[in-house]
């Protein structure tokens, strides 16, 4: 017993050399198959992507490699998936894009949902009383933004804002002005688009124009530049507001700030070229001097001219607020 | 032969360890010479730059891969960029994931598209160095275009290579920031060049002269070339000539101050006369304060561009208000004073606002 336990047999040793053998030949396999295909070289690369799927070479290979590794040799050329929606836009449909000129800075309001936007007239005017200021009209309306519209009858020479000029339409309804006096009419119709027109109020009326407001000078028209030099009655460096918009139907609020010493101001052919680069197939000038003021989410956007705020404003254009 | 033969032990353990050395030394042997059969073929082969570049990628080591970039395809972009560029692209991805294929090539080159997760994600160039050792390169295509504007007749330099003459769109013409005065006569005159398909803002100097540096137009891609300059007088002047016209809107100096101070035979002096300052609010108290001029630059002896910031302050007792005002400003010098030949509005210039954030 004890000599049996300090020997082994020949066959026990012969079959212990063969197994440490063939031990030694799988594992050199094994190292074989991982230094050709996984060796993570361009060639092993070139290897895998040659490699049958089915082949007992690759059910081995495989464990090398993540799924995705995996994925990437066998599909190059699969479409990309786009998951659509999530990578959509989920900002606010408004943009509030910084102006930059010579002489002046300012903002564009970019209002992507055309249907948002209408004009806002003094809720006082009837019996006299002076216009809100735009962060009034805002409050009032429950809106989420604004900017100053079309001018004022200076009445008494206060400048309070209380009597809109020319006519002002809203909701399809006559509100301010005389019927067949021809105005320079910056307008919004039904299809929320907006046009400009010499024309009464009357003959809006009949074209189904849903909001309305008096100034010029008209800037674009169509797509092509229709203002010249020597219309309007304000060409000199000035604070500026206007409205476009383009041919998808973006409305384009426009607040220039000027009269102090961060910014002068602009001219017509300043707000032109702003519109253009913008694509703006219709633009019109708006109040603009003391009375330019943009608001958004609660607050001033521009800087207005007098250290007292906005002036009394007899129209303004409002941006619904979501929901309401 | 009995297989039942008894073997003792230790010659039988003996017999095992011998096999198992020679078993292992064969497949040692065996692997090594596979390895450098490889490794052979590997290297002969264009695609081993890709494995050496992914191994550097995922090393970090971006300064190395943008000198190899510049060996085989250098650009215009700055290496700040570059490096920034590749740090956006590759930072957490998993470079064995990488699948490649080539795209094209020709007598020496070859340029690779890449895929990640099944999607496009950029292209590689491999090119040989004059050493003859296979490079990759990331290829970026930025969209911005740069216009530089550098004195007339100084060479170029971008990245430290001078640009190539077919990218000077003009030559001995006038600078960007003296265009808008009539009489341009006395104005001096640059070179200007335009380079395309950049990522951002290049990286410029002046061959053998170290005193030049660049100012970024605060409106344009525009970069003006000039000399660097710290002259107090200078300084002096470009704060009060701003004062001055800063102060025209708010009824703190008149026209004719302006006009003093200002090339009147110009469209920036064509533009301001016509600002009507009465509108200002009526106040009592005003002054101007935190004046800085940085990054000023002289493109010649007698003219000179700077960034201008100061804040002005006003009041009436009821209401007041801080204007952080920035601007950008060229003053000529043609009869022994510095006057304002254009001047542009930038408040981000002001620092105040940038700390306001």
């Amino acid at each position: 017993m004890e000599d049996r336990k300090k020997s082994m047999t020949l066959e026990l040793l012969i079959a212990s050399s063969i197994g440490i053998v063939f031990v030694a030949g799988i594992v050199t396999y094994v190292l074989m198959l991982k230094t050709r295909y996984a060796g993570h070289t361009a060639y092993s690369r070139q290897q895998m992507k040659e490699l049958n799927t089915e082949s007992f070479e690759y059910m081995l290979v495989k464990h090398f490699y993540s799924r995705e590794e995996l994925n990437s040799f066998q599909n190059p050329d699969t479409e990309v998936l786009e998951k659509q929606g999530e990578t959509e836009n989920d900002s606010d449909d408004i943009e509030i894009q910084k102006i930059y000129g010579p002489t002046y800075e300012g903002y564009m309001m970019l209002v992507h949902n055309p249907e948002d936007l209408s004009v806002a007239i003094n809720p006082y005017f009837a019996e006299g009383g002076a216009g809100p200021s735009l962060d009034e009209y805002v409050s009032y309306y429950n809106a989420i933004g604004g900017l100053n519209a079309g001018g004022f009858e200076d009445v008494n020479g206060k400048g309070d804002g209380s009597l809109a000029s020319g006519i002002v339409i809203h909701d399809g309804k006559l509100i301010s002005g005389e019927l067949d006096a021809y105005w320079p009419m910056i307008c919004i119709t039904y299809t929320n688009r907006l046009t400009v027109m010499n024309a009464t109020g009357q003959q809006m009326l009949d074209w189904g124009v849903r909001d309305a407001v008096t100034f010029q000078p008209f800037l674009i028209s169509e797509g092509q530049v229709v203002y010249q030099a020597g219309d309007g009655n304000y060409p000199n460096l000035s604070p500026r507001s206007a409205i476009g918009q383009t041919d998808d139907g973006t409305f384009l609020l426009l607040a220039i700030d000027g009269r102090g010493p961060g910014s002068f101001g602009a001219t017509y052919e300043d707000m032109i070229q702003i519109f253009q680069s913008y694509g703006a197939v219709t633009a019109a000038t708006l109040d603009g001097g003391n009375s330019t003021a943009m608001m958004y989410n609660g607050s001033y956007v521009n800087t207005p001219v007098s250290m007292y705020g906005s002036r009394n404003l007899p129209t303004v254009f409002l941006i619904k607020a979501e929901g309401n | 032969m009995e297989l039942n033969k008894q073997i003792a032990k230790p010659a039988a353990v003996t017999v095992l360890a011998i096999t198992a050395a020679i078993s292992i030394s064969i497949s040692a042997i065996y692997l090594h010479s596979l390895r450098k059969q490889y490794a052979s073929m590997e290297q002969d082969s264009p695609e081993s730059a890709i494995t050496e570049y992914f191994s550097k990628i995922n090393q970090k080591s971006y300064d190395e891969l943008y000198q190899e970039a510049e060996e085989i395809s250098p650009d215009s972009n700055s290496e700040e960029t570059y490096v920034q560029m590749l740090q956006s692209v590759y930072d957490g991805v998993n470079t064995d994931a990488i699948d490649y294929s080539l795209e094209s090539s020709d007598d020496s080159s070859y340029t690779y598209a890449l895929r990640y997760h099944n999607a496009d994600f950029g292209k590689l160039l491999i090119r040989q160095n004059q050493e003859g050792k296979w490079i990759a390169s990331t290829l970026f295509e930025g969209n911005e275009t740069w216009k530089i504007e550098v004195p007339s007749g100084l060479t170029l330099l971008v990245n430290g290579s001078p640009v190539s003459s077919d990218q000077m769109i003009s030559s001995a013409a006038v600078p960007d920031n003296f265009s808008s005065m009539y009489d341009q006569s006395a104005v001096p005159l640059a070179d200007i060049y335009e380079l395309t398909n950049l990522l951002d803002q290049p990286e410029v100097s002046v061959e053998g002269d170290d005193s030049y540096t660049v100012l970024k137009d605060v409106s344009s891609n525009t970069l003006f070339v000039g000399k660097a300059s710290e002259d107090q007088n200078l300084i002096q002047a470009m704060i009060q000539d701003t004062e001055t016209a800063a102060a025209y809107p708010a009824q703190d100096a008149t026209l004719a101050e302006v006009a003093s101070v200002s090339i009147t035979e110009s469209d920036w002096y064509s533009r301001i006369s016509t600002l009507e300052n009465y509108w200002f609010t009526d106040h009592s108290e005003s002054n101007f304060s935190n004046q800085s001029v940085t990054n000023l630059i002289q493109q010649s002896e007698n003219t000179a561009l700077a960034y201008v910031t100061m804040d002005y302050y006003a009041t009436n007792g009821e209401v007041e208000r801080i204007w952080h005002c920035g601007y950008q400003v060229s003053l000529i010098n043609l009869d022994g004073s510095w006057k304002i030949a254009q001047m542009t509005v930038d408040q981000e210039l002001n620092p105040a606002l940038n700390s306001e954030g």
